[in-house]
Parts: C-alpha cells; structure tokens; sequence
C-alpha cells in the first residue's frame, strides 16, 4: 500500500471524531437517567456497610464465646454456682442465647397482585402489619419473638425503610416467617383476634401453624445504655 | 486505504478510555460539535473519492466547524433563538448529501470496473 498524502490528515480526523463521537455518547447516556450514578454509589455505600455489619457480628459471636469458655472455668470454684444460676437467667431473659420450645409460626406473604396493580401498596405486607402482631404475641405473654431469624429483644425496632421492612436495622424480605415460644392457645387467640384475621380477610396469603418445638435463635446485636443508669438508693 | 478505519477505531478507543464526560446541560453543545465534525470527516472522504482532496480545508473545516457550532449554539441560547434545530438541520442535511455522493461514486467506479475488466468473478472494487 502506497501512502498518499491525504492518509494523514483523514487520519488525525477520523481520530478525533471517533473521540468526540464516544464522548458525545457518554454524555448522553449521563443525560438520560442522572440518577443512575448516584444510585449506584448509594447502593455500593449500603453494600459496604452490611458487609462491615456482618464482620462485626462475626467478632461479636467470638467474643461471647470467649466470655463463655472464661465462665465456664469459673464455675468450678465452690460459690460461685449461684451467680452462674442468675447470668444464665438474665441471657435467656435479654435473649442472648437461642431458645426452643412449643409455640406458633406465622407466615406472612406480599399478594401475587402486588406484581401487576397500579397501586402495588394495596397488596404488601408493610411493616406496621407486622409490629401489630409482634404486639398481640407479647401481649399473649409469648417469651422469645424473631422474625425472620431476627430476634425480638427489648431495644429491637420494627420500621421500614423506602420498600424495605427492618428488623434490628436489618433487611428482611417476604415470605416474613414469625415464631414465638409460649402457649399455644393463648397466642392462637390473641394472634386471630387481631391484625393476622385483617390480612386473612384481605386475601393475603397468610398461615399459622402450631408448633411443638420452636426454635428461636439468639440475639446478635449488642445492647448499649449511654444515658440510662440505675438511680442510687435513696435519692428518689 | 485501512488507515483512516484504523485511526476511527483509535479515536473510540482512546475517547473509551479517557471517559471524559462533560455534565449533562453541555450535552446539545456536544451534539452539535459531532454532527459538524462527521460532517466535515464525511467531506473529506467525499474529497478523496472526487479527486479533489486538500488536507487543510478539512483539518481547518474540522477544528473551525466543530467549536464554531458548538458555539452558535449557545450563542443562540443567549438570544433566545434556538440555532440548535438549524444546526442539526443544516449539518444533517449535508451529511446526507456527503453520504450520496460517496455512494453515488463508488457505485460509478464499481460499475466502470466491472466493465472494463469483463470478468464476472472479479469483486476486488473499492
């Protein structure tokens, strides 16, 4: 191939065009949907911090198990047997250990319409449906509550965040699964007569299921008091 | 022959990796320039399929044309006077032009080719 004088600069153009046409592209694309960068950086923010959550659970398991081999080697001093008796009583109280025993599951699930309708809010489970129950299980003396795998302990919240509900600042995502250990006629009723009978009615697809042995897992957060602490005798 | 195709490729390539990426209330400007600029690019292959290439005409065309648009435009924005749709119009039309007249000379040549040579197998044309 002979090189003619015109390659050059044809060439120089063609390298500037196919520059400033890819930039052009870019910044329409860019133009299209703004949000979409935005979003993506959102998205990788929430991602680091789960992933931050889970390791700082990890390292909390670890510690408790640490805590509790350093027990465990303490009993065997001749009294201090009473003091082990109360710990283990104030964790199964706090819910820092898993429990089982007989009790209920109820499952809750978004309807299939959800999908479709112009107004999918009509036909998901939102998270007041869900801290309604919670409320008739304690108000039936239920001992240990999850949701989802999620532990209800005193400082638990139940909210939603956008279309997500949390439990313990964590996301859960339907089929919502609740169980609660205590007695089984007495959370039936309180349950039936409550929010779980609207969303029967409402035509969710809802179940309760009595259970002989329920198992409820531990509590993996930590509780922090910085401002609460109990008064000194004789001030009140 | 391949070397403008070679230096189209490049230009992407290069325009992939510096990503640069003006904000979006620059994007008709940006528009603008590279409907000139395939304007002035299709002109001068337009040149060299007529026999009547010159480099400066189409590097300056290039430069001159591009920002230059680019820049009435905005000019246009100022004044209230949306040049955005005569700029397209009239680049687009001249693109158009530019298309048809590289067609309509690689189809004569192809032709007067196929003539000369007699040959039916022989595609080796443009």
């Amino acid at each position: 191939m002979k090189a003619e004088r015109w390659h050059l600069s044809i060439t120089l153009v063609c390298l500037l065009f196919g520059a400033l046409f890819i930039s052009n592209l870019k910044t329409q694309w860019q133009a299209v949907n703004p949000m979409a960068a935005r979003n993506k950086t959102l998205v990788n923010v929430i991602e680091t911090q789960e992933q931050k959550n889970a390791e700082l659970e990890s390292e909390m398991t670890k510690i408790r198990t640490q805590i509790e081999k350093h027990h465990s080697i303490n009993t065997s001093k001749p009294g201090l047997e009473p003091v082990k008796n109360e710990l283990d009583r104030l964790k199964l109280m706090a819910g820092q250990t898993a429990v089982e025993g007989p009790g209920i599951v109820i499952t809750l699930d978004d309807q299939e319409k959800a999908r479709t309708a112009k107004d999918p809010e009509f036909y998901l489970i939102h998270y007041s449906s869900i801290l309604y129950i919670v409320n008739d299980l304690r108000a039936a003396k239920a001992e240990a509550i999850s949701v989802n795998n999620e532990r209800i302990v005193s400082t638990s919240d139940i909210r939603c965040a956008g279309s997500i509900i949390l439990v313990n600042t964590s996301r859960l995502a339907p089929p919502y699964e609740i169980r609660a250990i205590g007695n089984h006629d007495q959370l039936e009723a309180a349950v039936r007569s409550g929010e779980y009978s609207t969303l029967e009615l409402g035509q969710f697809p809802v179940s309760l299921v009595r259970n002989n042995i329920i198992t409820i897992p531990d509590y993996k957060g930590s509780y922090s008091f910085t401002y609460a602490s109990a008064p000194k005798e004789g001030v009140n | 022959m391949w070397l403008p195709f070679l230096g189209l490729i490049l230009g992407i390539l290069v325009g992939q990796t510096l990503t640069f990426t003006l904000p979006a209330s620059f994007a008709p400007y940006l528009s603008v320039a590279t409907l000139a600029t395939l304007d002035s690019t299709l002109g001068g292959i337009k040149g060299v399929v007529l026999n009547k290439y010159d480099g400066a005409i189409l590097i300056t065309g290039f430069f001159i044309n591009g920002s230059l648009s680019a820049f009435m435009v905005l000019v246009g924005d100022w004044i209230g006077a949306d040049l955005y749709y005569v700029a397209i119009f009239v680049f687009g039309v001249r693109i158009f032009q530019n298309l048809a007249i590289i067609r309509r000379e690689f189809v004569s040549k192809f032709m007067s080719n196929h003539m000369h040579k007699n040959h039916p197998t022989t595609h080796e044309v443009q």
